[in-house]
C-alpha cells in the first residue's frame, strides 16, 4: 500500500467508533459483505532455459462495511509468494465512501474510468499481475434536472497517487500523482457531450536513473442514439514534458493523441458494431520503441482494444498485444439470430502500425525516417506489423437439453523487424473450436470442447508448420460438482516447454451457491495471456492447484 | 497487533448486521440511457440481479435460462435484470448482443464495476437475488448445466416471501 500505516490506523479508529455509535442508535442500518479468495499452487514451471520449482500462496479477503450512507472497504492480502506480480503481506486496499443523494465522496483506494478510457481507465487484472489502483480521493456528482429530468449531468473529480509495478519487471516501479476531472451532459435523450482533463507528475526508472515527467491529457467525447443507431466518438490529446537528466539531456515536450469511435445498429434478432481506433500516443522510429520510454502512453490510460476477445484456449493462444502508442485499426462484429434456436456471430478486424520506416543514413550508422502516408486506415503490408482476423461462429440449440457451437477462425499476426526483415515474427493460425453440451435427467450435464489449430511460426528454426489439438470433457451434477479432464497434443518440435502433450484433471465443488472449491492436477501449456490488450507470457506449469472462493452477503 | 484489532472489528460488526435495502440500492443506466433504480424494480417483486459480460460464456448460458424463467414468472412479480460489467473494450457489443437474442428484460451498465464490487463479486457470472422485502435471499457464483431446475425452485420460494 502506498501511504503509511498511520492513515490506516486512523481510518479504523474512526470506523470502530462509528460502529460503537451504530450500537447506540438502533435506527442505524449496518451491513457487511465479504468475499475471500485463496489460491495455492505447487509444481514445476517450464521456462525456456530450465525447469524450476514453483509454489505460490495467495489469500485475499475483501470486506465492506455499510453504515447508513457510509461504506468502508478493506482488502487484506497475504501472498507467500504471489503467482504473478509483486507479493503483498498486509492491507492492500482501504477506503471510506459517503453517498448521499446525488453526491458520492470516497477517500482511500479507488479505480476509475473516464469515457472510453483514453484519459483514464485504471483496473486490476490479477492473472497478468496488472494493477493501476490509485490512493487518494474522488468526488462524483450525478443529477437530472430540467423538465421531467430530461437534462442529465455526471461529473467526477479525482486526485491521488499510484505506484505502478511493471508486469515484465516487478522490481521496476513507476510512481505517479494525478489530478483529473471528467464530465458528461445529456441535454436531450438522444445525445450527450463530455470531456475530461488529467494532469500527472511521474517518476519513471530506467535502470538506476529516474526520469521526472509531467503530462497533461485533454479529451472530448460525443455520443448519440436514434432508432437503433448508436454512435460514440472520443478524442484525446496528450503532452509529456521531461526533466533533463543523464539519459534525456534536453527537455522535450512531444505530443501524442488517440481517437476511438464506435457505430452500432440493432434491431430485433440483429446487431452490428463497427469499432475504429487510432492511437498515436507515442509514434516513434523503430529503434526508439521501448516499454520504459517516458513519453509512452501512461499505464492508467487503457483505451478499447477493438479486437475480439475469445474464451476458448487455442483461439486465445496467439493473441495480439495492443500498442496504445502506435496502432490504427477497425473491427466489425455482427450477431444474427434467424430463429430463436440459432445465433450466428461474425467478426473481422485489421490493425497495424501507422508508418513504414527506412534507414536514411548512408554510412554504417542508422537513422530511421518514416515514409509518410495518410495513416487513418491500417495496412496489411508486413512493414506495418499488421494483425488481422476473421471469425465465424454458429450456436444451435437443437432442443432445451442439447446445444452445439462451431467456430472457424483465421488470424495473422506480424511483428516486423526492420533490421532483418527475414527475422520478422510471423504467426498464422487456422482454428476450429467445437462445443457440444447435453443435459439429462434435468441436473446432469456432459460437455465436450474440442479445438483444432494449424499454425505457422516463422521463428521456428526447424518445421515452421505445426498443429495443436485440445479436448476437454466435463461431467456435472447441478448444483454442486463438475469433474473435467483436458488433454492437449501438438507436433510442435520447439514448444518452450519441450513437451508434446499436456493432461490435466479438475474438480469443482460448490458447497453452497456462492462458495466454491476448485482442485486441479496436471500440466498446462502456458503461453501469452492478455487482459484489455495488455499481455504477458505465462510459463507452462505442471503440478497441483487449489482455489477456494467465498462470498458472504 | 494491528491485524488482530482490524479482524476483531469486523467480527464484532458481523454479529449485528442486517440486510438494509438502502445500502445496496443502485442507480444505473440502461441500454437507452435511462436511469434505473433497484429500489424501483423491487416494488414489482423479487429481483434477480445477474452480473455478466459479453466475453463470459457461462454468463450467456445462464442468461438464456433466466430469460425463460423470467417469461414464466414475470406475471407473478418476478423481476430479472442483467447488469453488464463489460469494460471499454467490449462495451459497444452489449446492445447488439442483447437485441440479436431478442431479450426484453432490463440490461444495465456497471462499467466501473462499483455495484459488482459492493456485493463482493469476484468473477462473472455472479448474481444476487433480492426478495420482495428488500433482503438478499441468495447469492450465486458461477453457473453449471442443469442449474435451471434449482433456479426455478428458488424463484418460487422467493415469490412466496412477503406475498400479501
Amino acid at each position: 500500500m502506498r501511504r503509511n500505516s498511520g492513515a490506516v490506523s486512523l481510518f479504523f479508529v474512526v470506523l470502530f467508533f462509528a460502529s460503537i455509535t451504530a450500537y447506540a442508535q438502533p435506527k442505524l442500518n449496518v451491513r457487511v459483505s465479504a468475499s475471500n479468495l485463496l489460491r495455492y499452487g505447487t509444481g514445476v514451471e517450464n521456462s525456456v532455459t530450465e525447469d524450476v520449482n514453483k509454489k505460490y500462496f495467495e489469500e485475499l479477503l475483501d470486506a465492506r462495511l455499510f453504515v447508513n450512507e457510509f461504506m468502508a472497504g478493506v482488502r487484506y492480502e497475504y501472498d507467500d509468494p504471489i503467482e504473478f506480480g509483486k507479493s503483498v503481506k498486509g492491507i492492500s486496499q482501504r477506503f471510506l465512501e459517503f453517498k448521499k443523494d446525488d453526491f458520492t465522496v470516497r477517500a482511500g483506494n479507488y479505480y476509475e474510468v473516464f469515457a472510453s478510457g483514453l484519459t483514464l481507465n485504471s483496473f486490476e487484472s490479477r492473472p497478468i499481475g496488472w494493477n493501476t489502483m490509485f490512493d487518494g480521493g474522488k468526488i462524483n456528482y450525478k443529477s437530472s434536472f430540467g423538465k421531467k429530468g430530461s437534462v442529465k449531468f455526471n461529473g467526477t473529480i479525482v486526485a491521488g497517487g499510484m505506484d505502478f509495478t511493471d508486469i515484465n519487471d516487478t522490481a521496476r516501479t513507476e510512481t505517479y500523482s494525478i489530478r483529473a476531472a471528467n464530465f458528461s451532459i445529456s441535454p436531450v435523450k438522444y445525445f450527450s457531450l463530455g470531456g475530461s482533463y488529467l494532469y500527472t507528475e511521474g517518476k519513471l526508472p530506467t535502470g538506476t536513473l529516474i526520469t521526472d515527467i509531467t503530462a497533461e491529457i485533454f479529451e472530448g467525447n460525443f455520443s448519440a442514439n436514434y432508432k437503433g443507431f448508436n454512435l460514440l466518438l472520443s478524442y484525446a490529446n496528450k503532452v509529456t514534458i521531461n526533466q533533463p537528466n543523464a539519459i534525456f539531456t534536453q527537455s522535450k515536450a512531444p505530443r501524442g493523441d488517440g481517437a476511438y469511435g464506435s457505430l452500432s445498429y440493432t434491431r430485433e434478432g440483429f446487431g452490428i458494431t463497427l469499432d475504429y481506433k487510432n492511437y498515436r500516443f507515442n509514434v516513434t522510429t523503430p529503434d526508439q520503441r521501448s516499454a520504459t520510454d517516458p513519453f509512452k502512453s501512461l499505464p492508467f490510460q487503457n483505451a478499447p482494444s477493438a479486437i475480439k476477445v475469445y474464451s476458448s484456449t487455442l483461439l486465445s493462444r496467439f493473441p495480439h498485444n495492443v500498442d496504445f502508442n502506435d496502432e490504427v485499426g477497425w473491427q466489425v462484429d455482427v450477431f444474427y439470430s434467424p430463429t430463436p434456436k440459432l445465433t450466428l456471430n461474425a467478426n473481422a478486424s485489421l490493425t497495424s502500425r501507422h508508418y513504414d520506416y527506412f534507414d536514411a543514413d548512408t554510412t554504417i550508422l542508422t537513422r530511421y525516417e518514416r515514409i509518410d502516408r495518410s495513416a487513418f486506415l491500417p495496412s496489411v503490408k508486413n512493414e506495418f506489423s499488421p494483425y488481422w482476423e476473421l471469425y465465424f461462429e454458429a450456436e444451435y440449440y437443437a432442443n432445451k437439453d442439447l446445444k452445439t457451437k462451431l467456430g472457424v477462425s483465421r488470424k495473422t499476426n506480424i511483428l516486423y523487424s526492420i533490421v532483418n526483415p527475414a527475422a520478422s515474427d510471423i504467426i498464422r493460425t487456422f482454428t476450429v473450436p467445437l462445443e457440444v453440451q447435453y443435459t439429462f435427467k434435468k441436473i446432469y450435464g456432459i460437455k465436450v470442447n474440442a479445438e483444432f489449430q494449424q499454425a505457422y511460426n516463422s521463428l521456428r528454426s526447424g518445421e515452421q508448420h505445426f498443429w495443436s489439438q485440445l479436448t476437454t470433457l466435463s461431467v456435472s451434477r447441478s448444483p454442486n460438482i463438475i469433474v473435467s479432464g483436458t488433454a492437449e497434443f501438438t507436433n510442435d518440435e520447439e514448444d518452450p516447454s519441450g513437451k508434446k502433450y499436456w493432461i490435466k484433471g479438475e474438480v469443482v465443488y460448490k458447497f453452497t451457491s456462492a462458495n466454491t472449491v476448485i482442485l486441479s492436477y496436471g500440466s498446462e501449456r502456458g503461453g501469452i495471456q492478455c487482459s484489455s490488450g495488455i499481455c504477458r507470457y505465462v510459463n507452462p506449469f505442471n503440478g497441483f492447484r487449489l482455489t477456494i472462493m467465498n462470498n458472504f452477503n | 497487533m494491528k491485524r488482530i484489532v482490524i479482524f476483531a472489528v469486523f467480527v464484532f460488526l458481523l454479529g449485528f448486521t442486517s440486510n438494509s435495502f438502502s445500502q445496496y440500492d443502485f442507480d444505473l443506466n440502461d441500454l437507452e440511457g435511462n436511469s434505473v433504480k433497484l429500489s424501483e424494480l423491487n416494488k414489482t417483486g423479487p429481483v434477480f440481479v445477474q452480473f455478466w459480460a459479453t466475453w463470459c460464456v457461462p454468463c450467456k448460458e445462464e442468461m438464456k435460462v433466466l430469460n425463460e424463467l423470467w417469461g414464466k414468472y414475470k406475471d407473478s412479480g418476478f423481476v430479472f435484470v442483467a447488469v453488464t460489467i463489460d469494460d471499454q473494450k467490449s462495451l459497444s457489443k452489449v446492445k447488439p448482443y442483447i437485441e440479436s437474442k431478442s431479450y426484453k428484460f432490463p440490461v444495465l451498465f456497471d462499467t466501473d464495476k462499483n455495484v459488482f464490487s459492493s456485493f463482493g463479486g469476484q468473477d462473472p457470472p455472479f448474481s444476487v437475488f433480492i426478495d420482495r422485502n428488500g433482503n438478499i435471499f441468495k447469492t450465486y457464483s458461477g453457473y453449471m448445466q442443469g442449474d435451471d431446475a434449482k433456479l426455478d425452485k428458488e424463484i418460487k420460494e422467493a415469490l412466496a416471501i412477503g406475498k400479501k
